[in-house]
Order: structure tokens, then C-alpha cells, then sequence
């Protein structure tokens, strides 16, 4: 058998974090190195290496000499997981992490004698404003973007493309990935929780989108499962993949309605309060909104919005992604999709049972008393 | 049955000021410019009391139609502010028994009418009031007509702006008749909320709970009667910005065109009276044809939202 000595970066990561007992259960990897930012705080297993480094710092990665040494002659497989995955983070941040970074981080690889695979993990999001069925192929950079992270994620892409066209890469677009299939454990709290959490509140009266617009939601172990299988037993360069729900998506119509429905199974208080779905509107409704929030200066309002406004415009551009190379790749590793209507309510209930209420929010119920 | 409402007349604060004024007063909570973003250009204000406004246009709506006082089945007396639902200003417990709506049945000599007063749907309150009258006329085979009358005043000194709308004191009157030959009332619709009653401590949820409710009970009503949107003739609103309403309209997918606007800017948010003085001002400028549809949506503090189906 291969042995492979990863290193991983975006170790502390919401998926990072995942990955690293799920590369630790592959018999391969023989050695993980972890590319930390600051010194860990917890002890990892004795085939965990953490090293201290930064991938916006160009060629040594931030490393020490010793450690830039050790990897360059020691690594055979590179896991690029690092990301600045926030909606609404500044285009000079998104840019210097995903792109940037990535960039430094390619570089870096190609000193890495033994290296023999590498594979960065990129985003649905990446597709941008595209619409339709979408395969699993090179981005063109044409159909424009919500937010900086689809942009920056893109032009990631494009780098790899271009850098790593001398190196043995592979690109992985990950769909939403939202917590544990077993349990509904939330790994993080990412933009779709934190909208949900809002609509428990009573605090999104409205979204930017189409109504039946797919959304793509994965579970951790799939993701970090089909990961560590696609990087160290199928690995095949030049191949993308996306790893999503592909045809089992759940419409938005559905999503709310899943949720709803767990908000008022979960919690009979809830059901009480007699909260409408959000109205799916067309984007000047919901801008005109935004703008008068904004103006009148409602700051649980404004919170709520500038989130929704940070990727919610993403679902006005309908589409659905093809992922046969991916499950052509994984055929016979018994890792399969996990079924989105069960799992994704599971997820709701943990959301609201540990969720606490915004900022702005009166704590519920409100006492019948006379101030 | 066939109820409906036959007659409508209005009174208005006798002083008209501008936002700029307001301003200068400080009598307003946002900048007079934002508010004038949201629509608005002036209030009315009085220096008389709700009754006495209460007073003079049923007044002046049972001598314009020539109603004989004794005929009146039923008064309700409507308003959204609980201060103007005593009249008095004596001090002790007594005071609070001093109403409006028995003052105005002696004033007005309506000797075979009941009566009472709505006081807890906030701006809602000549809707409900509507609907109880409705009702009443239902289920009572006698009863042929029913006097509501609203009126609302802010107390001496307060600013001018709630929660982004700019406030006129005005009263209404209206006349909800049995085999009513025109403005029937087709459909009504009511929702109450009750986690919104606390509008202070919840105002950013009642902001946000606002939008998507009101689409649902228009549509719920539109829906129940087999209508679609394009088949209203006017939405005839309430007069909280004008903005609210380019959202609104936006959020059901209805055309701007179907709403009649003409009163927000002049006079901004009569309270409880808003629809009824626009659906006045519509009627009497011949702006509704025979068998027009108007749709009249309106939120009350409390938290209840309304809309009411009127045929011309």
C-alpha cells in the first residue's frame, strides 16, 4: 500500500477540523501535517504534525526553515482546505486567503520533491451567477458573483488551472456542507444556520430568490468521507468533482417548509407564535427594503439583512450541478449521498435547541406585566 | 344580506403642518427629509377632542343622508388610543366609566341603538368595528343599520412620528347597512398575533412579521373568493408610508398602479380611519365604476392585521 504524508491546510477549519480523524482512519496516510496559524492549544495524535505557517505569507508559507525543509522533502500529498469562506468579508481579505494563498501555497507544493498529489477544495460557489445544469469542468469567468467568496473561489480555480497546470492537482467543489447526518450536529455555524436562526426569531421577513431554486446541502461525513477517499485512493489529476446532493437537492420551497415544520414540531411555543415563512421576492423588493431598514436604523433588522444580503441573491440563479465524475470516482467505496429530508431536519432541531437568541432580540416570552 | 357601507364622511384636524415644521417643533423622531423619502409632506392637527370630532362628522353624516337617529340599530364607537376612550379629566376612579361612545349615543339621540366601544386593535379598530357591525346585522333579522364611528387624537404634546408614520388627528363615521346598494361588503378578513403584543420590546420582529402577513391575508382573502390581483380595481390602504406600500405591493407581486396614494403625502396616518377616508376620497371623485373591487388592508398595533372586500 501507498503511504502518503498530507498536509493539510485549514486544519482548524469548519470541514479542516473534520478531516483530520477522517484522514487519520485512512490506513495510507502515514503522516499529516497540520498548517496552523498559531501554536495549537490541544495535543494532536502522534501522526499529527502541526506546523506553524500562513498561506498569504508568499513562498516560505510563513514556515521556519527546519519546517519548510521538512515538508518539502516529506510530503507526497497536499490537502487545500483554507479558505476565507465569509459572504460578506472585504474583497482584499477573501482575495489575499483563497486566491493569494492559494497561489503561495501551489508554489510551495512544486518544491515538494515527493509530491505526487494535490487537491484543492473549492465551492459550488465558484459557479457564480451561472444558471441551469452545470458539469463537472473548468469555470469560465463570465457570469459575475453575489459576493467575494464565489469571486475570489472562482479565481482560486482559475489559479490552480494555471499554476498547478505543471503539478498533479485535483479540484473538489463542495456543496453546503451544515452538520452531521447521524445526529444533526452543527460542525459550525455558517451563513444558512445563522438565516434559520433569524427565521425561528421572527426576523426575516423576506429573501431575494426564486421559489423552487435548488439549494445544495451536504452532510459532514459525506464531504469529509468522499474527501479523504477521492485524496488518497482515487486520486486522478487534471479531474473535478463535485461533491454535493447534485439531483437530490432540496427545492427553497421545500427547504422553508422542512424547517418550519421542525421550528413547530420541535418547539409547540414556537407553533404559538404564529410566524410567516419569509415572502421569496424579486431583488428590488428586497433592496428597497434593505435600504429602508438601513435608513431607519432597526439594528436587529439591519443584522438579519445583511446576511440574507451576503449570499440569499445566489438563489435567483437557479441550478442544478451534475456530480457522475464524482460518483463514478467513488463507485464501489460504499460513501453515498446522504438523504437531504432526513438529515437536514435533524440539523434544524439542533439548530434551534442550542441556538440563542440574536442580538436586539427580547428574550422570549415576554412577562404580562405592567413596567 | 347584502351588507354594506352606504355613507362615509370625515373630519380632519383644522391645522395643517408641514414636516418642516414638525421638525422645527420637535415633533418628529426621524430626520422631516427621511420622512419625506417614505411619502409624507404634512399632518393635521386639532386642538378638540376626539369626541367632539367623533361628534361633528356623524353629525354632519346623518344630516347628509337625511337618517333619522332612531333607526340607528347600533353604535360603535372605534380607536386605537385607550386615552380617548374616557372623556374625562375628573380625577378618580369614576373617570375611567365616562366613555365616548354613550356620550355621543345621548348627543346624537340615537334612542334605539345600542352601543359600545373597540379600543384594543390599535389602528385596526375601524376594521374590527366593520366586522362587528357586519356580524351584528347577521344575526339580528331586525337590524337594519349601524353607525361606526372612529376617532383618534394624539395627547396634548406628542411628537407626531410612530414607528416611521406620520400621525393626523381626524374622526370618521360610517354607515354599515342591510340591502346596501352599493360598496358591499364581499369579504373580511382578521388576524391577531399575539407574540407581537408587546409592539415596544418586539418592534423589530413586528417589522419584520408586518410584510410577510399582510401578503398572507390579502392573498388568503383574494384566494377565498376565486380572485386574482388583477381583478381589483383599487387597493385602498392605510396610510403608514408610502414606502411600506411599494414593498408591500412588491412582496404580492400587485401592481403600484392599483393603490391609491393620493392621501399619504397631505394628510399621512389618520390611525384607524385611513381606509375609509381614502375609500371616501375615491368614491367621490368618481373613481369607482359599478361592481368595482377595492381591497382595504390595514395593521393595528397589538398585533392584528385586516382587509376588508368592498363591491361598488
Amino acid at each position: 500500500m501507498k503511504k502518503h504524508h498530507i498536509l493539510l491546510t485549514g486544519a482548524t477549519g469548519a470541514l479542516g477540523r473534520a478531516l483530520i480523524p477522517q484522514l487519520l482512519q485512512e490506513p495510507s496516510v502515514e503522516r499529516l501535517y497540520v498548517l496552523l496559524r498559531q501554536a495549537p492549544k490541544e495535543n494532536f495524535p502522534a501522526r499529527v504534525i502541526p506546523v506553524l505557517g500562513d498561506i498569504r505569507v508568499p513562498r516560505s508559507l510563513g514556515l521556519s526553515a527546519l519546517h519548510q525543509d521538512l515538508l518539502q522533502k516529506n510530503v507526497t500529498g497536499v490537502l487545500h482546505s483554507a479558505a476565507d469562506t465569509r459572504f460578506d468579508a472585504p474583497y482584499a481579505e477573501a482575495y489575499a486567503t483563497n486566491v493569494s494563498g492559494t497561489e503561495n501555497l501551489l508554489r510551495f507544493a512544486s518544491n515538494c520533491t515527493r509530491l505526487d498529489r494535490f487537491v484543492h477544495l473549492s465551492t459550488l460557489c465558484a459557479t457564480g451567477k451561472r444558471t441551469g445544469r452545470l458539469r463537472e469542468t473548468p469555470l469560465e469567468n463570465k457570469h459575475g458573483f453575489v459576493n467575494h467568496y464565489e469571486a475570489t473561489k472562482s479565481a482560486a480555480e482559475f489559479v490552480v488551472q494555471q499554476e498547478g497546470a505543471r503539478l498533479p492537482v485535483s479540484t473538489i467543489r463542495l456543496g453546503t456542507v451544515i452538520g452531521r447526518e447521524t445526529t444533526g450536529a452543527i460542525h459550525q455555524m455558517g451563513a444558512l444556520h445563522r438565516a434559520l436562526r433569524l427565521m425561528y426569531c421572527s426576523l426575516v421577513p423576506m429573501m431575494p430568490a426564486r421559489p423552487h431554486c435548488p439549494v445544495d446541502l451536504i452532510s459532514v461525513e459525506y464531504a469529509t468521507q468522499a474527501i479523504v477517499e477521492l485524496l488518497c485512493n482515487r486520486f486522478s489529476t487534471g479531474s473535478i468533482y463535485h461533491l454535493c446532493a447534485a439531483r437530490d437537492y432540496l427545492p427553497l420551497d421545500e427547504l422553508l417548509d422542512l424547517a418550519y415544520q421542525t421550528f413547530s414540531q420541535n418547539r409547540p411555543s414556537w407553533r404559538r407564535r404564529a410566524i410567516e415563512r419569509p415572502t421569496v421576492v424579486d431583488l428590488s423588493t428586497f433592496e428597497l427594503f434593505r435600504q429602508t431598514v438601513e435608513e431607519t436604523g432597526a439594528p436587529g433588522l439591519m443584522d438579519s439583512l445583511r446576511l440574507l444580503s451576503s449570499f440569499a441573491p445566489q438563489l435567483l440563479y437557479p441550478k442544478t450541478y451534475d456530480d457522475s465524475q464524482c460518483q463514478l470516482a467513488l463507485a464501489g467505496s460504499g460513501i453515498r449521498r446522504p438523504n437531504l429530508r432526513e438529515f437536514f431536519p435533524q440539523m434544524v432541531a439542533s439548530l434551534i435547541t442550542t441556538a440563542e437568541a440574536p442580538r436586539h432580540i427580547a428574550p422570549t416570552p415576554l412577562q404580562l406585566e405592567v413596567a | 344580506m347584502n351588507n354594506g357601507i352606504t355613507a362615509i364622511e370625515y373630519t380632519l384636524g383644522e391645522e395643517t403642518l408641514s414636516l418642516e415644521t414638525l421638525e422645527q417643533q420637535g415633533l418628529l423622531d426621524s430626520p422631516a427629509e427621511q420622512l419625506h423619502q417614505f411619502g409624507f409632506a404634512s399632518c393635521r392637527f386639532t386642538r378638540r377632542s376626539p369626541a367632539a370630532l367623533a361628534q361633528e362628522c356623524a353629525q354632519r353624516l346623518l344630516e347628509e343622508k337625511s337618517i333619522d337617529p332612531e333607526t340607528i340599530d347600533l353604535l360603535i364607537y372605534a380607536g386605537a388610543l385607550t386615552c380617548n376612550h374616557s372623556i374625562s379629566r375628573r380625577p378618580g376612579v369614576m373617570a375611567n366609566f365616562i366613555y365616548p361612545a354613550t356620550a355621543l349615543h345621548d348627543s346624537l339621540g340615537l334612542v334605539n341603538a345600542n352601543a359600545f366601544g373597540i379600543s384594543q386593535t390599535g389602528c385596526g379598530a375601524m376594521m374590527t368595528a366593520v366586522r362587528c357591525a357586519t356580524d351584528f346585522l347577521h344575526s339580528h333579522p331586525e337590524a337594519q343599520r349601524v353607525l361606526v364611528v372612529g376617532a383618534d387624537v394624539l395627547p396634548p404634546g406628542s411628537k407626531r412620528e410612530i414607528f416611521y408614520s406620520l400621525i393626523s388627528d381626524g374622526a370618521c363615521a360610517l354607515l354599515v347597512e342591510k340591502n346596501a346598494a352599493k360598496n358591499k361588503i364581499v369579504a373580511q378578513k382578521q388576524k391577531t398575533k399575539g407574540f407581537y403584543w408587546d409592539c415596544e420590546k418586539r418592534k423589530f420582529e413586528l417589522i419584520a412579521a408586518y410584510f410577510p402577513t399582510a401578503r398572507a391575508i390579502m392573498q388568503e382573502l383574494l384566494h377565498e373568493e376565486g380572485l386574482h390581483p388583477e381583478e381589483l380595481s383599487h387597493i385602498v390602504p392605510h396610510n403608514v408610508s408610502l414606502r411600506s406600500w411599494q414593498i408591500l405591493l412588491g412582496l404580492c407581486r400587485m401592481p403600484t398602479g392599483l393603490l391609491f396614494s393620493e392621501n399619504i403625502a397631505p394628510i399621512g396616518h389618520v390611525v384607524a380611519a385611513d381606509n375609509f377616508i381614502n375609500f371616501r376620497d375615491l368614491e367621490s371623485r368618481n373613481e369607482l365604476k359599478p361592481d368595482d373591487r377595492a381591497l382595504l388592508f390595514n395593521f393595528g398595533f397589538g398585533a392584528n392585521w385586516s382587509c376588508l372586500l368592498l363591491q361598488h
